[in-house]
């Protein structure tokens, strides 16, 4: 049994550092917030409660070490905000430092993270105190004593709230303990507690680990109803918990007698109706409104949903062969019950990419100060949702673009002063949605890009041939190539020529593209569409011979008939007319080297890309279908027109082709007279036996 | 911490020591019940006891209760240390045994141990 409980008790330490992780990033935010505007109370305020919970939690959850550390600089908030200190650049950059050295602490033993570094923790502490005692000189704080701010001290008049609290029933379970929580609550003023224990059952049905004890209390304090949320910021999802401002100036515990039935009742549907936001209870949906979930379990639910669709698609086609219309119903039943499943699925990944963008106000705080920069970041479109993987993929290529953008983008202040230019330079970081892919924008405000530097670096590098007619978008394609850097200087910040090329590494890995958009002295911006999601997605089954292939659903525009006569009318050029718009197209089956014979009537299907409308020839279009995307193996990861594969319901395999890329490459290959794709048979079988091999492998347990 | 339990003559005689919480409950629970079985006075002794949080009190009211209901005598013969009476009472806990006088010390030595981790 008691490995159970050290295991849930990790269990709950793993969750208080999800709930530690986030509250850090919001303190980062807050505090670089401070720096603009330094009289903001609410973001004192909120940045005293945030170190007040990392330690009271802290301790409660082991983490010792990191509450005695966040003790003091929570005691150096607490006089900022009494007004006995003035909040400085020192101090709030001293904060930010031992913001990293708490994150450390946090993962302390984690895989790959740096420990906490003594000497610097000793460091900023010393600062800290220093700072705190110029202003106090009484310096009242002591190690042991759990809370910095007697109840007299904190700021706001003192209010009495009345505070019911019935821990769930699995909380001891996790490793708390409901008293801590109660003397927590003491800390912040003048407490009356009464433990109710009417729902303890008999000895012998007692649950040793659950919970049957709850509390009613009335606590006057002037720290505030979030102060007293705080306390149970890490267990209010698994409690009830109700704080409401305590009637007139009714002495503590007047109505501790028991309340009748009749009594409980009416308070409950009162309370039901006016539900404030100070309350949580089991029974409101407000409680079921979110749930922490390991993205372990995500992905293997995204997984088997995935097999099933594939599965289904068997199904479906079996139903088809067989005439039997309960088979058939049977089968549209799943049909509908599987679509609809991973609409769903695909929906419980897509996460707003708030928290991504957020993180960067630290990078570019500190890259400003280390630049002598004066640089301000603005965020747009931060409640953009995007599927997990790929927001989990996107933080290193927006940290090298941005630092790019900060050390080579924006310009020495001198020079912006003599372009005009406002002295604080922007970075804004944007995103939205398009079709089914997502828009992320990095600009600048500075020098853009100086095509013909980037040009003759190409040239100097070999990577282009002197006399080469290149377009703006190939220039900046080229910045990046392995190793490619125009920076005159390497700095610590970025100059090396890795940083661009982990970006495209990284976006071509996610199945997205680059565009680069820059003018001289006023700036640039480098788009990333990315698409909404990696495992699932509709597309457009068609066939070439006895090749099949996907088309995404979202880049297709619609499917024209191409006769001989057609072929014909355009004198052997690629290219169809589509309503009076001529619509250049690709044969995929020249494309791709298949052999097989050319139908009569072909299909062009008109997609949009980046570079226009084009055709993409096959020889017929089998319909629609939902597509699990499985990965390339490792031999064919480079072939970059085919985005994954997926298996067919009758076992076949199905390349799932990448439109921007096809048109990409055989543009190029048109113009330099050569056969671009490779051959898909060959990709086909390795695709075949490498998913035959998964497939044979044991399976989940679960 | 142990939790050892030993019948005298006439009363249970239950003693604990250290942190009694939730990795201990279901030891005290089992301790309790079968010094509630025996039927006759239980006598605890707590003065050794360093914690004694919400699982290891919840424990101890109900059987105190129960004790009550069958009419057994239940009492402390060593109480609870000031400090932990004090931390159970800022958490609005009432007293365990209260108003119950402390036995004697009659067979508070181990005859038939039952010692516990």
């Amino acid at each position: 049994m008691k490995e159970a409980v050290a295991g849930n008790a990790e269990q709950f330490k793993h969750s208080f550092r999800e709930e530690a992780r986030e509250i850090l990033t919001e303190l980062e935010s807050a505090l670089l917030g401070l720096h603009e505007n330094r009289g903001d109370k609410e973001v004192i305020g909120r940045i005293f409660r945030g170190l007040h919970t990392i330690k009271g939690s802290g301790s409660m959850f082991g983490f010792e070490r990191m509450a005695a550390f966040t003790h003091d600089l929570e005691t150096a908030y607490d006089h900022v905000r009494n007004g006995r200190l003035e909040i400085g650049s020192e101090l709030i950059d001293l904060t930010l430092a031992a913001l990293d050295q708490i994150a450390a602490m946090l993962e302390e033993g984690a895989e790959g993270v740096a420990p906490a570094d003594p000497a610097v923790c000793a460091g900023i502490l010393a600062g800290v105190r220093k700072l705190a005692s110029i202003e106090e000189e009484t310096k009242p704080a002591k190690k042991s004593q759990p809370a910095p701010e007697p109840p007299a001290a904190a700021a706001g008049p003192i209010e009495s709230w009345r505070i019911r609290f019935a821990p769930g029933p699995d909380l001891m379970r996790f490793g708390a303990k409901p008293s801590l929580l109660v003397n927590e609550l003491g800390q912040l003023g003048e407490l009356a507690a009464r433990a109710v224990l009417d729902a303890v059952p008999p000895l012998g049905e007692i649950d040793p680990e659950r919970c049957y004890v709850r509390w009613e209390m009335e606590l006057a304090t002037a720290a505030g109803a979030e102060a007293i949320r705080d306390v149970f910021i890490f267990v209010e999802d698994t409690c009830e918990l109700t704080i409401e401002p305590a009637a007139g100036a009714a002495p503590a515990l007047e109505e501790t007698r028991p309340a009748s039935e009749a009594e409980i009742t009416a308070r409950a549907l009162a309370e039901k109706r006016n539900a404030t936001p100070g309350r949580r209870t089991y029974d409101t949906p407000d409680n079921a409104s979110s749930l922490r979930v390991p993205a372990a379990k995500l992905d293997l639910f995204v997984n088997l949903v995935g097999e099933l669709v594939t599965v289904q698609a068997r199904l479906s086609e079996i139903a088809a062969k067989h005439d039997d219309p309960e088979i058939a119903a049977v089968s549209e039943e799943v049909e509908r019950l599987t679509s609809s499943l991973r609409d769903n699925s695909m929906n419980i990944r897509m996460m707003p990419i708030r928290a991504t963008f957020e993180k960067f106000r630290r990078l570019v705080h500190d890259l400003a100060r280390d630049l002598g920069k004066n640089v301000e970041l603005t965020i747009e479109g931060a409640d953009t949702e995007l599927d997990k993987t790929v927001i989990d993929q996107l933080s290193d290529p927006l940290m090298h673009l941005i630092r790019n953008s900060m050390d080579h983008g924006i310009e020495p202040a001198a020079l912006r002063a003599a372009r005009g230019k406002r002295p604080t330079a922007t970075i804004h970081l944007a995103a939205k949605h398009s079709g089914a892919s997502v828009l992320i924008a990095v600009s600048d405000d500075g020098g853009g890009i100086d095509a013909e530097a980037v040009r003759n670096r190409a040239i100097e590098r070999g990577l282009v041939a002197a006399g080469a007619d290149l377009t703006e978008a190939e220039i900046f394609a080229l910045l990046f190539q392995p190793g490619f850097s125009t920076a005159k200087q390497i700095t610590d910040v970025s100059g090396r020529g890795v940083g661009m090329d982990v970006v495209r590494q990284r976006v071509d890995s996610l199945r997205g593209s680059i565009n680069v958009a820059s003018k001289a002295a006023e700036g640039t911006t480098v788009t990333l569409r990315l698409p909404l999601t990696l495992a699932i997605i509709d597309g457009l089954l068609v066939s070439i011979g006895d090749a099949f292939f996907v088309l995404p659903l979202a880049n297709v525009l619609e499917c024209v008939e191409l006769t001989q006569a057609d072929v014909e009318r355009a004198n052997g050029k690629h290219i169809a007319d589509v309503r009076g718009e001529i619509v250049p197209y690709i044969r995929l089956r020249e494309h791709f080297g298949i052999r097989t014979p050319r139908p009569e009537i072909e299909q062009i299907m008109i997609a949009s890309t980046e570079g226009g409308r084009y055709g993409f020839v096959v020889d017929k279009v089998l319909g629609n279908c939902q597509t699990v995307i499985k990965n390339l193996g490792r031999f064919y990861r480079h072939v970059k027109v085919v985005s994954g594969a997926t298996i067919l319901g009758d076992g076949s395999v199905a390349l799932v082709l990448d439109p921007e890329r096809v048109a990409h490459d055989a543009v190029r290959a048109t113009a330099h007279g050569v056969r671009a794709g490779p051959s898909v048979a060959a990709i086909a079988a390795a695709v075949k036996q490498s998913l035959r091999g998964r497939s044979a492998a044991p399976q989940r347990t679960v | 911490m142990e939790i050892a339990l030993n019948q005298a003559n006439d009363a249970s005689l239950l003693r604990l020591e250290g942190a009694m919480d939730i990795s201990v409950a279901a030891e005290l629970k089992a301790a309790l019940l079968e010094a509630m079985a025996a039927g006759k006075a239980i006598r605890v002794s707590a003065e050794a006891v360093t914690e004694l949080d919400v699982s290891a009190y919840q424990l101890l009211w109900a059987a105190e209760r129960e004790a009550k209901r069958s009419g057994l005598p239940f009492a402390f013969t060593r109480r609870l240390s000031k400090e932990i009476e004090g931390l159970l009472a800022n958490q609005g806990l009432e007293p365990l045994a209260a108003g119950q006088e402390s036995a004697k010390n009659q067979g508070d030595k181990p005859m038939d141990s039952r010692a516990g981790s």
